[in-house]
Formats: C-alpha cells, structure tokens, sequence
C-alpha cells in the first residue's frame, strides 16, 4: 500500500498518526510530539487540519471542536541575525 | 474501572510515567492521574539533554550515572526509538581565566572517575571547525548523552497499559485523604473517588499545591527555561555544546561580574544540543517567574546572540519555534525521592529541577523498589522527603 | 510559462537577468520570485526529502508550506516562492538539510 503523508515537512504518514492513537494519544499536542507531525519548517500550517480530522474521526469530536496544538513564536522562520538586531 | 489500586501516581510526566512503568513491572495495580495532557509540564518543554561530565560528586552524581546505564538498556527493551544517544559534550571556552578554573574542575572530576579531557584550539576546531576563532579551549567528556523523552514516555506508557496500567487524563486531583496507614483516598475533579495503598506525587512544578491537600508544605517552585528551536541543520560539530561561563560562576562567583548583567538576571548560561531530528535547542533561562510560560523577547535575544557569538554561522539559521518550560526546582538542587514518613503511603517524586529527564528511570526504579521494600544499592537519605520537617 | 503576445500589455515579463540553478544559467526576471523562473526553465523538483529522499517542488506557491526549499547562496531552507531573484544567485536543489559549508 502506498504511504499517505500528512505531515509533508517531517514526512509523517497517517499510519504513523494512527499508530499513536492507538498508543492513546487524544490531543493535538500528544500527537505532535508522539509523531512530529507539526513540528517541521511550517510548524503544521500544512497538516493540522489533516491531523484535526484524523483526531476528530477517533475521539467522535467534530473536527472543529478539536483543540489545535500550541501556537508559538516566531509564526514563520526567522534568521537569527534578524532576530539579534539592535533596535534602530 | 475499578477503584482499588495499589498506587495512584499522580502526575503524567516523564517522572510519574516512569514509576508507573517499573509499578506496574512488579505486577502491581496502578492508575495514573494527569491534570491535563500526557506530559504537558516541563517532560516536553525541555531540551533532550542528560549532561554528566559537570555533576559534582555525590548522590546525584551516582544516580546519574546509573540511570544513563538504564537507558541504554531502556533504548533496547522498550518498543520505540528512543533516540538514546552519548553523543558527548564539549564546554567551550572563552577566556584564560575561565581556562584556570576549568582545568582545575576537569582535573577533579577525572580525580572522581569521570571521563573527561581538555581539548586544546587546534583540536577543539577539528571537532567542530565552525566554531568561532576565539574559542581558547573546551571540555570533552563521552558520557553526555541525550534522548527524546516523549517517546520514552510513549513507550513507557504503552508497556504499562500493556500490564495493566490505567491513565485518566485531564483529571486533577483536588482531595486527598489518608483513611489509615496505607489506605488512602484520591478524588479528582470530576468526583471520581480512587482507594489506593500508596499515593505517588510526581505533579512536577505542581507537587507543592499537591502536597498542601494533605498538608505538606513542599518547597517546589517553577524555575522557567526559555529555548529557542531552529530550523533542521546539518551538524556544527560532533558533540553537543555549552559555554563554560554558568559552571565557571558556580565555581566562583566572582566571574558573574565579567558578564554583563541582564544575563545573570536571567541565569542565561548557553546550551546547544541537536535533537535526533536535527533542529538545534538554544538554550536558556532560569527565572522564578511563577507560571508565567511566556517567551520574552530581552531573553531571546541574549541566546541568540551567545549562541552566534560561538558559531557565527547560526546567524544565518533560521528560529522555527520557541518555547519555555518550568523546571521543578526544590530550592536545594536535590529532587524528593521517597516516602513521607508522617503519611505513610505517601512517596515524592518530584523537584528535579533540570535533572528529571536524565534521573527518570532510576526515580521510577527508586520509587518502585521502596514500595516493594527492596533494598537499594545506594543510600537515597539525602533525597528523602524527611528532610521537610513534615 | 512566461507571458509573451499579451492582447495589450507591452513585454512585462521578459527576463533580463541569469540566476544559476544546480551550475546551470537560466533566465530571470528582476524582482520576480525563483520559483517563477524555475517554472518557466521547466525546472520542477526543487529538493529531496531528509527522511525518505523523495522529490519535492512548489505545493502551495505563498510561503506557507515549505515544500519548494532550496539552498540560494549557499544558504538552506530558502523559500523560492516568496524569495526574489538576484543577478547571478546560486540556486541549488537541496538534498535533504542541505549544507553551511558555502554560506558567504
């Protein structure tokens, strides 16, 4: 069977998302950190809405009841050098 | 469900994970209760490291070094990858002051059996040749190890359910009350009343609130850590890294005036570790802040630029995440293990401050084997909650 | 895929700079994003995964997704949909992490 990627940055397929369900993962932060899926160059701006719905269809939520992962910043990738510069 | 058991740990971080999982290798009955999300406090906000080469002697030294041989045998035994490496540290070296005093230290910890060398300029750059050019010298020692410790929970977890284990989250405890010696009664938020024979505190930057439902008055405070996560990069060197400046203060305090300020304030010392999945931490703080988990942007920028003032390369890496975590520091750097002799049932496990992911399994083993009345190997008085007068 | 005989607009997108892609010269607009000039070069795979090597190109086109990461001046995880080209830039297909050695 073909793999199905959810999460295309740390290339997470949803058999692996499946697998941590199982494992008892019931929040979005559980299976971030159980899978890495969210925690690649896009922090989950591609597959949390994927996840959500893999999430919701095991939990009964509705997909929009299901709690997103933590936010953090910064909210896009940031060079160091532009976060290290002195205020002008 | 039933709701008898023999141990309720209370606390679903790496800490009460690990008690649970060796309880319950010894065929024991065990619930876990967790307020929120499986390891939501400082088990997942932390960097991977479990640092040896700068322990000074003593209990902690002695439990370090026998919990980094139980990962390593967890990293075969448990289901998952662990990602258990000894990648080795290196502490880098600015100056020739910081040079003296850290010759004199690695002189005592090989003294003590530790291994540990000093590298010279010339070899310090092959190790890592884009550390910046002022690097006098550094530390090597083989022992510093990392793991991810959100997959030894998951593995952790899944072989204890596999034996019995049963995890509630999202349900806090809010009474506990001892019925007779041995007997206690925990009721979480939602009213659900769980009779056990021992009751395990391992609420990590929590187990002060908890310890007051019985009374007990636990030093635990939240020590915040800020760290920032960049981008997955090819690897600076062949270990992980920290600046000598935070043990030469602790060595003599005198080198705290050599730094500027704010960065004492904030107890910033540098650490750079690479994760398995090759995102550096760049880390941190150590700031009683309460539990104000926020990131601030003084704090951020004073890493940043640490870690660039070593590599000078980072200045082009890109920051993907940041993130603080809480640190349960128990005042004294010594972490509660062990039972409370005025409440009998009643184990600590907690107050780790920036050990708990390297002393996981021998507190989890610790923990385990008290209940059972197993003699332990080494004597664990320094850690035990007694030391309160409770 | 670049826009020539338009019914009334006069020549707008004719490339008037060289970027280099994996050594080899190709056509740029000044100002217009790489990814555009590697489209209209037929230039399709922009890196190969870290895990599992496979082949990634433009997903999403506006910066979010991180799929069309190429190293540009010896720099990794440049965004080529978003990141302008410059006269002579060093565009390379990123192999997975990709590499600092030739960061200037």
């Amino acid at each position: 069977m073909d793999e199905v990627f959810v999460c295309r940055c740390e290339e997470v397929t949803q058999e692996e998302l499946q697998k941590a369900i199982a494992d008892g993962a019931v929040t979005m932060n559980e299976l971030k950190r159980w899978t890495r899926a969210g925690m690649g160059l896009c922090q989950g701006k591609g597959c949390s809405r994927l996840v959500m719905n893999i999430l919701a269809k095991s939990t009964g939520q509705s997909p929009a009841d299901v709690k997103p992962a933590h936010y953090r910043n910064p909210v896009r990738p940031m060079p160091i050098n532009s976060m290290i510069k002195e205020e002008e | 469900m039933s709701s008898k058991f023999d141990a309720v740990v209370v606390g679903g971080g790496i800490i009460g994970i690990s008690c649970a999982y060796y309880l319950t290798l010894e065929g024991k009955k065990v619930l876990l209760l967790e307020k929120g999300e499986i390891g939501e406090g400082a088990s997942t906000s932390c960097d991977d490291m479990i640092l040896l080469q700068s322990k000074r002697p003593g209990i902690l030294l002695t439990l370090a070094m026998e919990s980094l041989e139980m990962y390593k045998k967890l990293a075969q035994e448990l289901p998952v990858d662990i990602e258990f490496e000894s990648r080795g540290g290196m502490v880098l070296i600015e100056s020739q002051s910081q040079l003296s005093l850290m010759e004199e230290f690695v002189r005592q910890q090989k003294a003590l059996g530790l291994e540990v060398d000093l590298l010279d300029q010339g070899e310090v750059r092959k190790r890592c040749p884009m550390v910046s050019p002022h690097i006098l010298a550094s530390t090597y020692s083989p022992l510093d190890s990392q793991v991810n410790p959100m997959m030894v929970m998951r593995g952790m977890l899944r072989e204890a359910t596999a034996r019995g284990l049963k995890v509630m989250r999202f349900s806090p405890v809010v009474d506990m009350e001892l019925v007779a010696p041995y007997h206690w009664k925990v009721t979480t938020e939602r009213g659900e009343i769980y009779e056990t024979s021992f009751v395990i505190n391992a609420a990590g930057a929590w187990a002060a609130s908890l310890g007051k439902l019985v009374g007990i008055e636990l030093p635990i405070k939240p020590k915040r850590g800020q760290i920032a996560v960049t981008e997955a990069m090819p690897r600076l060197g062949k270990t992980n890294f920290w600046s000598a400046d935070y043990i030469v203060m602790k060595l003599n305090p005198d080198f705290a005036k050599e730094r500027e300020p704010v960065l004492n304030e904030l107890g910033i010392g540098l650490s750079m570790s690479q994760a398995s999945s090759a995102n550096y931490f760049l880390g941190g703080t150590r700031e009683f802040v309460g539990f104000d988990k926020g990131v601030t942007r003084t704090a951020l920028k004073l890493i940043l630029k640490e870690a660039t003032r070593f590599f000078p390369v980072l200045r082009k890496v890109n920051i993907i995440r940041t993130f603080s975590g809480f640190r349960p520091a128990s005042g004294d750097g010594k972490p509660f293990i062990g039972p409370v002799p005025s409440k009998p049932g009643l184990y600590i496990a907690a107050g780790h401050e920036g050990d708990g992911i390297a002393l996981a399994p021998i507190t989890g083993y610790a923990i385990s084997s008290m209940i059972l009345g197993k003699k332990l190997p080494y004597d664990l008085t320094e850690l035990s909650p007694a030391r309160l007068t409770v | 895929m670049r826009v020539v005989n338009h019914p009334f607009l006069p020549a707008i997108d004719e490339p008037d700079i060289t970027i280099y892609v994996d050594g080899k010269p190709i056509p740029a607009k000044s100002g217009e994003p790489i990814a555009a000039a590697l489209l209209a070069a037929g230039i399709r795979v922009c890196r190969k995964t870290a895990k599992k090597g496979r082949p990634r190109g433009i997903f999403c086109g506006i910066g979010r997704c991180t799929d069309c990461v190429m190293t540009v001046d010896g720099v990794p995880n440049v965004r080529t949909c978003v990141t302008p080209v410059k006269p002579n830039m060093m565009v390379e297909t990123q192999n997975g992490l990709g590499s600092w050695v030739d960061a200037k």
